[in-house]
């Protein structure tokens, strides 16, 4: 019996369930695509280690932000019941009132709550096993790998995870409802309305002056967000943080009462048709609801900034692959990095004269059978920075913004060899430079530099290297000189080999050197050969077993001749892996958090439509026809979506302009696009939500219009 | 027949504003019928004060609705200065209320979210007056009406009877040619009634207003000019004012109360 009249409730509080049902349907589905991620991946053909590597650091991440999203999912699903059952306590008054135990009534509850929860698991779960064969498709082409025998996968462990998440979520949102129940007084549930003491806005003046003061705290956080860059969290990032969070508050908590004094004096734009209603309604719910709808505009401000920032790092990661991975293989020594007072290398170093590819030779036939070429690049302390530089630079500020030049200006200046850089460039069939005795040139690989680049490289700008006092060749190159996953190679300094002996002579050793290497054969053949010349060659990390892991994790890291080794197809992986992670988790993040946000402006709108019926009876019983309710049905419905969207996306625009600023621009990054292909798709969401609430409440407002009423 | 009565209508003021012709009204479907309204004719003359009195259930309130297009009649016609009103389209109705009538209700019906200002304009903005005329149009009429105070606090803020007189202002600051008031002293105190049905009377003296007013209450009724008696969905009686002070008024009316046998007390 219990169960019928639960599931007659469901059948006819269907339209109040229907948005609930289908965020939490889209919740698990997505829950689930994305933590079968890991499972799905055996259909892949051949995959690196470094792909596998960044697979598991994606399914780390993935089962880490899973987490968050269960708690929003969790708070979305508590906050929806509480709602619902907060519109029928008439209902339940009246079960109470004809004698059913408070016991019964909860137990209807729960079997309505059991009911929606299994539908939107149920359906969840198929969506989300249709997603994830299609997110396997997507990963395989982000992590540049094919599937050739595709066939259809269900994750037990994604399956398991979700399951048990929403059954700890409903359970939850279960007990909290039976709770409510249980406490509720008779009165209380069969009260009509809730009195409403604040439908009309009070302390007109303290509002203004609230909205005045949370536009300067946001202006403020705006300011101090542009000063700290967003590089690290120090005091600027947290007095941003907190000036954005009470400026949002505050801005909620006044706005509609400073709309409404502005509009009071403005007569002729305010006394027009229902304007006044729509305003007034729009302002008392907002009011009202000010701290919800605070926490909503900044968990938008988190998705949208989680969506776009992933997008322009995705942009990041994919242009540049190619450039930065022209030699098949770089082996760096680094021995600043290692405090040697033995100074065992410094000696090997001597016994070949420097020579990484000697060294390596000498140790290992091997090294012959795998590379058929080298170039060596030694990167040489000046003893300048590039201070003496920038001070030659008329309008530097107009390059570079004023906090980047002065970090820039406290580098150190390193130099390599002209025949050295001269080496790699034939590598890759480069021209190479000719530089005259007296002359520097400037390579750089990040395009945001190339304007400062060249005006530093300008031939009246004078640089002097042990005591050798060298001008500027006139013209840029643009030369990657190692293999990397992103370029980061900026304003390197190309001095005469002359310039070069002097250094040696005064500090004997450069600060760290490449060797650039091309392979006999193709790069999979050829990683495994310098794979076994490296392991003869050097001693092996303790506890690795060689045949097993990757070339970098094996061989024992030393000041010199390896420190690290990068090989192109590695970098290449490792770039494309971290595109997939970052691509996932902005998706995965923003998606989820939009839905939820969304759902639960969805859900107050319909619920204060059907708080407001009385107010639209009146408003009709004065005169006011059906198309002109409607009409402001639909502005309140849209002004109260885009509210927090609109504060949400100017938070958003500053954060990333800033993150541009200083991290885009710098890598030479036009992450626009991608950032508004982001945003279409996330206004495409949410615009789905606003129509869908608009038609709902439409309905409500329509059905009670045309019902008899009380004589 | 319609053109003819509209002139008289407009010809002059004794001439009937509103018409009702033998209207009936049926609630219930095949099994158990209800008959709410049966046979009432009723006219009104442009710039009368009628009340309609009649016990619980008499069919005043359905009456009221049925002139109100809230409500619909099963039979019969409403006109209305000679345009028959049971005729009108649903996409008609709600200009013809906002153009034609004004309404009192018991619980005064004002919107919780404006001001006392802002629910009197909604009537001129609803039929979209100019901005400029609103404000001194209901500023004045506040003055006249003994509201100004309480034109910018919100209903809530107000007592039952100052938000009687909102809505009464509300009714007349559109110039309606009727305007209709469901028990508008149903929820008052005596004192505050008595204010209230103060300005009726002044709105139907000296502002010309033609007001339609159902009541149960006798004191109420003798503000009017003339009082109907509705019993079982039938006009039963009616009584005029003619030259009366209210007191004698007040007596007959009580004298026809007296012969109902004292039912129309028992709401």
């Amino acid at each position: 019996m219990l169960a019928k009249l639960a599931f007659r409730n469901v059948k006819r509080a269907g339209r109040d369930y229907a948005i609930y049902f289908i965020t939490v349907t889209l919740g698990v589905a997505l829950f689930y695509a994305f933590n079968a991620l890991h499972s799905q991946a055996v259909l892949f053909d051949a995959m690196s280690a470094d792909s596998i590597r960044m697979l598991d650091l994606l399914n780390m991440l993935i089962g880490m932000f899973s987490v968050v999203v269960a708690c929003v999912l969790g708070f979305l699903v508590v906050y929806a019941n509480r709602f619902l059952i907060r519109r029928r306590r008439r209902e339940f008054g009246t079960y109470l009132l004809l004698g059913m135990s408070a016991g019964r009534v909860s137990r209807v509850l729960l079997f309505e709550t059991v009911l929606v929860g299994i539908a939107s698991l149920v359906v969840g779960l198929v969506l989300g096993i249709a997603v994830s064969q299609g997110l396997s498709f997507a990963t395989a082409a982000l992590m540049g790998t094919t599937m050739m025998k595709y066939r259809f996968i269900i994750s037990t462990d994604a399956l398991g995870l979700t399951v048990l998440c929403f059954v700890v979520v409903f359970a939850v949102s279960a007990i909290i409802d039976v709770i409510y129940v249980r406490r509720c007084k008779l009165v209380t549930l069969l009260s009509a309305h809730e009195a409403n003491e604040h439908a009309g806005i009070e302390r007109m003046p303290l509002r203004v002056g609230g909205f005045i003061v949370s536009l300067v705290a946001l202006a403020c956080a705006y300011w101090q967000l542009a000063i700290n860059g967003l590089q690290m969290p120090d005091a600027h990032f947290w007095a941003a943080t907190a000036l954005m969070l009470v400026g949002t508050f505050l801005f909620f908590w006044s706005v509609s009462g400073f709309v409404i004094f502005a509009l009071m004096h403005a007569k002729g734009v305010y006394l027009k048709g229902i304007r006044m209603f729509t305003v007034r309604q729009i302002a008392s719910k907002v009011n009202t609801a000010f701290v919800s709808v605070s926490v909503v505009c900044v968990m938008l401000f988190l998705a949208l900034t989680t969506a776009s920032v992933g997008m322009g790092l995705l942009e990041l990661f994919a242009g540049s692959i190619e450039q930065t991975t022209r030699y098949d293989a770089t082996i760096q020594a680094s021995p600043r990095f290692f405090d040697d007072p033995s100074g065992a290398w410094m000696e090997e170093s001597q016994r070949f004269d420097g020579s990484i590819a000697a060294c390596l030779q000498s140790r290992t036939a091997r090294w012959d059978d795998a590379v058929r070429e080298s170039a060596q690049l030694d990167y040489w302390a000046s003893g300048v920075t590039y201070q003496a530089l920038l001070e030659q630079v008329p309008n530097a500020e107009s390059f570079k913004d004023v906090g980047m030049l002065e970090a820039i200006g406290k580098t150190e200046v390193q130099v390599i060899p002209a025949s050295q850089f001269n080496a790699c460039c034939a590598l890759i069939g480069e021209p190479g430079i000719q530089l005259a005795d007296d002359e520097f040139a400037i390579d750089n690989a990040i395009s945001s530099y190339d304007e400062l680049g060249s005006a530093m490289s300008a031939s009246n700008v004078t640089l002097k290297v042990a005591d050798v006092t060298l001008h500027g060749h006139g013209s840029l190159v643009n030369v990657p000189l190692e293999t990397s996953a992103v370029s980061a190679e900026a304003l390197l300094i190309i001095v005469p080999d002359e310039a070069v002996a002097h250094l040696r002579e005064n500090i004997g050793f450069p600060s760290y050197s490449y060797l650039n290497v091309m392979y006999h054969a193709d790069r999979i053949q050829g990683d495994e050969a310098l794979k076994q010349a490296l392991i003869e060659a050097l001693p092996l990390d303790e506890g690795v077993t060689p045949a097993t892991e990757e070339l970098d994790e094996q061989i024992k890291s030393g000041p010199w001749p390896v420190t690290r080794v990068y090989t192109g197809r590695a970098m290449a992986d490792q770039a494309g892996g971290l595109r997939m992670v970052i691509a996932f988790l902005a998706l995965y993040i923003g998606f989820v958090m939009l839905v939820a946000t969304a759902a639960v402006l969805a859900i107050q709108q319909l619920s204060e439509t059907a708080d407001s019926l009385g107010r639209y009876r009146r408003l009709s019983d004065l005169g006011c026809d059906l198309p002109k309710i409607f009409g402001s049905l639909r502005v309140q419905t849209v002004v109260y979506f885009c509210a927090p969207l609109i504060l949400a996306a100017c938070h958003t625009v500053c954060a990333v302009v800033v993150i541009s600023g200083t991290l885009f621009s710098e890598l030479g990054v036009d992450p626009t696009n991608l950032i508004g292909i982001a945003a279409a798709a996330i206004v495409g969401i949410y615009a789905v939500y606003t129509l869908a609430t608009y038609l709902l409440s439409k309905g409500i407002v329509r059905s009670s219009m045309f019902q008899p009423r009380a004589a | 027949m319609n053109e003819k009565d509209a002139a008289t209508a407009i010809a002059g003021s004794d001439a009937a504003l509103l018409e009702l012709e033998h209207v009936g009204k049926l609630y219930g479907g095949k099994g158990v019928v209800t008959r709410a309204l049966d046979d009432v004719s009723l006219r009104v003359r442009r710039g009368e004060f009628v009340a309609i009195m009649g016990p619980s259930g008499s069919g005043k309130s359905t009456l009221l609705n049925c002139v109100a297009t809230i409500d619909s009649a099963t039979s019969g016609r409403i006109s209305l200065s000679g345009k028959d009103i049971t005729r009108l389209r649903r996409s008609e109705l709600s200009k013809f209320r906002r153009d034609e009538l004004g309404f009192i209700f018991q619980d005064s019906n004002l919107l919780d979210t404006l001001t006392g200002f802002e629910n009197i304009a909604l009537a001129l903005t609803l039929k979209g007056e100019r901005p400029s005329i609103i404000e001194s149009a209901v500023t004045e009429l506040a003055r006249t009406l003994g509201i100004e105070e309480v034109l910018q606090k919100y209903p809530q803020q107000m007592s039952g009877g100052q938000r009687q007189r909102v809505a009464a202002a509300r009714a007349i600051v559109g110039k309606p040619q009727l305007i209709l008031a469901d028990e508008p002293t149903g929820a008052l105190d005596s004192k505050s009634s008595a204010v209230l049905l103060d300005v009726l009377e002044n709105m139907n003296a000296n502002m010309g207003a033609t007001i339609l007013m159902v009541t149960h209450d006798a004191f109420a009724a003798s503000y009017s000019t003339r009082t109907v008696f509705l019993r079982d969905g039938r006009l039963f009686n009616e009584v005029s004012r003619g030259n009366d002070p209210r007191s004698e008024y007040y007596q007959k009316i009580m004298d026809v109360m007296a012969f109902l046998g004292g039912e129309i007390d028992a709401r």
